[in-house]
């Protein structure tokens, strides 16, 4: 579902990161301590870097060939991230943020498809709900449901259970786990939390 | 979840900062509106009310007096002259029409006003109901004193002298034995007259017993016993002999009310005699009959000329007379514009610096709510919003504001013209009214959508440049 090949990414007046290739149709944890490169990668993965050299493929579209608001749109369409810390757009409800998602990416608004994400993730009834009000672990079940709103290829998930304690670490992992069968979407964790480590059969260290 | 929507909520999670944006909006709009609506109106008020006429000829005195009271009537009515003297102006050839104006008595402030059918061509105004006055004492009434006073065809009331400080004969002294019948009412004309009384000229003659005194500013009043003296020469009331009638007259137009008190406590007998005794059309013609020329005296005389040369000969012969004054509406109202200009100048200047304050308030809101909002731009990024669309939602979010300001801005300025209206038109003796809708509102929406565009634009340039990697990054 997600691939890359010879991914390589300079920083501005830095040094020169150098990928593994991967090739990722289920799930994929990569594994790496602080400063080498996990975020850079998960961006590049998700078109928002583009790389210096070498190609990243998502469902046999190859990023470098889309540029501007094509790239956006195929972004909004086709990947959904979740980000180590949940932010979302503070003026909307739990609800409007996941309708926001699905206008942004094209997708016609259905409510009963957000309440019915929500309802897997067990937080139907924060529908109505500003994002202040929520607790950290419901605040990331949302950035999860967020993620799968629009029926993804690829989910991507930047350190999604650093901020977590262990059980609400294991009920995110598994909940991203069965989001992304269900839904047919390949998973990458990207991460340097080493309780994810047992969790996942496909592992890469960086 | 459109763009107009995610930019209102975004304005409404912000109420303190997207709310004094508003009202600054609204403030610099309704300053610029009240005084380019007060200044429209006015302006129209004038124009329609001068009613094409040319020229209008009074006693010596002041001409924009002349003018205030004769046409608008605003200002205290000037002194009186003398029909009959007023013949070279009246049969001049180069006049197409003249027509007289007899002020001096109210109704519950409303000017009643002595004059022939022509008056009311002037304006155009139609009899809604009933009819045109014929004969004196039938009064043809505007709509709005119809309306203000619950006055029909067939009311009966009695005018009091003077223009109407007060609302009732308590302190102005009402002619009581005189009453004028409502015989007509004016359909609304949006002119003076929907404010006046009209009666023929004839009927001020009788009320003020045809001598009007040399005194005072337009028709004296006749005391009690004047009135009764001059009904001893119809044989109708003989039972009443006055010899102090003579000392009324020296007193004349000082309206003092203990002196009018003390005339009532006087004749206090016969008052009650006379109270709801309606003239009969004999009295009146009787009265009439006894009035010679001198004595048949009006307030002015609204002059049509015929023919463009009226202007170069007619003020001129009037200027000549000693008594008389001529004034051209246009002239004077025409200062009285040139001493409002200014202070409506101060006003618009005073609101145009509003709005660069409210601009600016706008920019500022936008551009501290966007150092919040940078993950949130990022974020849009990459749920699959593209630059151009994060642009647009921060210029919807300026363009929305500054519409709700205009808004509120022509809200707040037509209902308080609306409310100040209801002071105005009894010193103006019209109605403004808060339902005029000018195009230079529109041009004021597009100056606000603007100022809405230009403050949103430097904000939204920097959301559309926003990097999602770098963002993320750091937030």
């Amino acid at each position: 579902m997600i691939s890359t090949e010879n991914l390589q990414y300079k920083y501005h007046n830095g040094p020169i990161l150098q990928f593994p290739d991967l090739a990722v149709d289920q799930e994929s944890l990569i594994l790496g301590q602080s400063g080498c490169g996990k975020t850079t990668l998960l961006h590049l993965l998700a078109g928002m870097l583009a790389p210096s050299r070498g190609e990243v493929t998502i469902g046999g579209q190859q990023l470098s060939g889309l540029q501007g608001s094509a790239l956006d749109l195929f972004r909004g369409k086709n990947i959904g991230i979740v980000f180590q810390t949940p932010h979302f757009i503070k003026a909307l409800s739990v609800g409007e943020n996941l309708t926001l998602s699905q206008h942004l990416a094209r997708v016609s608004a259905d409510k009963k498809i957000v309440a019915a994400t929500l309802e897997r993730l067990g937080i139907s009834h924060k529908i109505n709900k500003h994002v202040d009000q929520l607790s950290q672990g419901e605040k990331q079940r949302v950035s999860i449901a967020r993620a799968i709103i629009n029926k993804p290829k690829v989910i991507l998930a930047d350190e999604p259970t650093s901020a977590l304690d262990d059980k609400n670490c294991n009920v995110v992992v598994e909940l991203l786990k069965d989001c992304a069968s269900r839904n047919n979407a390949a998973l990458v964790v990207v991460t340097h939390d080493n309780r994810l480590k047992n969790e996942f059969s496909s592992r890469i260290e960086l | 979840m459109n763009i107009v929507k995610l930019s209102w909520k975004n304005i409404r999670f912000r109420p303190l900062s997207s709310g004094l944006s508003i009202l600054l909006l609204a403030t610099g709009i309704s300053i610029i509106l009240i005084s380019v609506l007060t200044e429209k109106q006015l302006q129209e008020n004038f124009e329609r009310n001068a009613g094409g006429i040319d020229l209008v000829v009074g006693a010596k005195g002041s001409r924009l007096q002349l003018v205030l009271s004769s046409i608008y009537h605003i200002d205290n009515p000037v002194g009186n002259i003398n029909l009959s003297k007023l013949n070279f102006v009246t049969k001049n050839p180069f006049v197409k029409s003249a027509i007289p104006i007899a002020l001096g008595d109210s109704y519950k402030s409303h000017r009643i006003v002595g004059t022939t059918s022509k008056y009311s061509d002037l304006y155009n105004a139609k009899i809604g109901k009933g009819k045109l006055f014929e004969k004196p004492m039938d009064a043809t009434i505007g709509s709005a004193v119809a309306e203000k006073l619950g006055l029909k065809i067939g009311s009966k009331f009695v005018g009091g002298h003077g223009l109407g400080k007060a609302n009732d004969g308590e302190v102005l002294h009402s002619h009581d034995e005189f009453k004028y019948k409502v015989v007509g009412i004016f359909e609304q004309s949006n002119s003076v007259i929907d404010n006046l009384i009209l009666t023929p000229v004839e009927s001020v003659w009788v009320v003020h017993g045809g001598q009007a005194h040399d005194s005072g500013g337009s028709f004296d009043l006749k005391t009690k016993e004047e009135v009764e003296h001059l009904k001893e020469h119809s044989d109708t009331h003989k039972n009443h002999e006055h010899d102090d009638h003579q000392d009324h007259d020296a007193h004349g137009s000082s309206h003092e009310k203990h002196k009018h008190g003390e005339h009532h406590a006087e004749h206090h007998g016969h008052e009650h005699d006379h109270h709801d005794h309606v003239m009969s059309k004999e009295e009146i013609n009787k009265i009439l009959d006894g009035l010679d020329d001198n004595e048949k005296e009006i307030t002015s005389l609204l002059v049509q000329y015929k023919t463009p040369r009226g202007k170069f000969t007619i003020p001129g012969m009037v200027n000549k007379s000693d008594a008389l004054i001529a004034a051209e509406p246009a002239i004077e109202t025409m200062q009285v514009q040139q001493l409002i200009e200014p202070a409506i100048g101060i006003l618009k200047y005073m609101a145009i610096f509003i709005m660069a304050i409210a601009g600016l308030s706008v920019f500022i809101a936008l551009f501290n709510s966007l150092k919040d909002r940078k993950y949130e731009i990022a974020l849009m990024r990459v749920m699959g919003a593209s630059s151009t669309k994060v642009f647009m939602v921060i210029i919807a979010e300026g363009v929305i504001v500054s519409f709700i300001g205009y808004c509120l801005g022509l809200l707040i300025s037509h209902a308080g013209i609306k409310e100040v209206s209801s002071l105005l038109s009894v010193k103006y003796h019209y109605d403004f009214t808060g339902f005029l809708f000018i195009t230079e509102e529109i041009w004021l929406l597009v100056a606000c959508i603007f100022i809405g565009l230009l403050t949103s634009i430097a904000p939204a340039i920097k959301a559309y440049r926003t990097d999602i990697s770098e963002t993320l990054t750091q937030g």
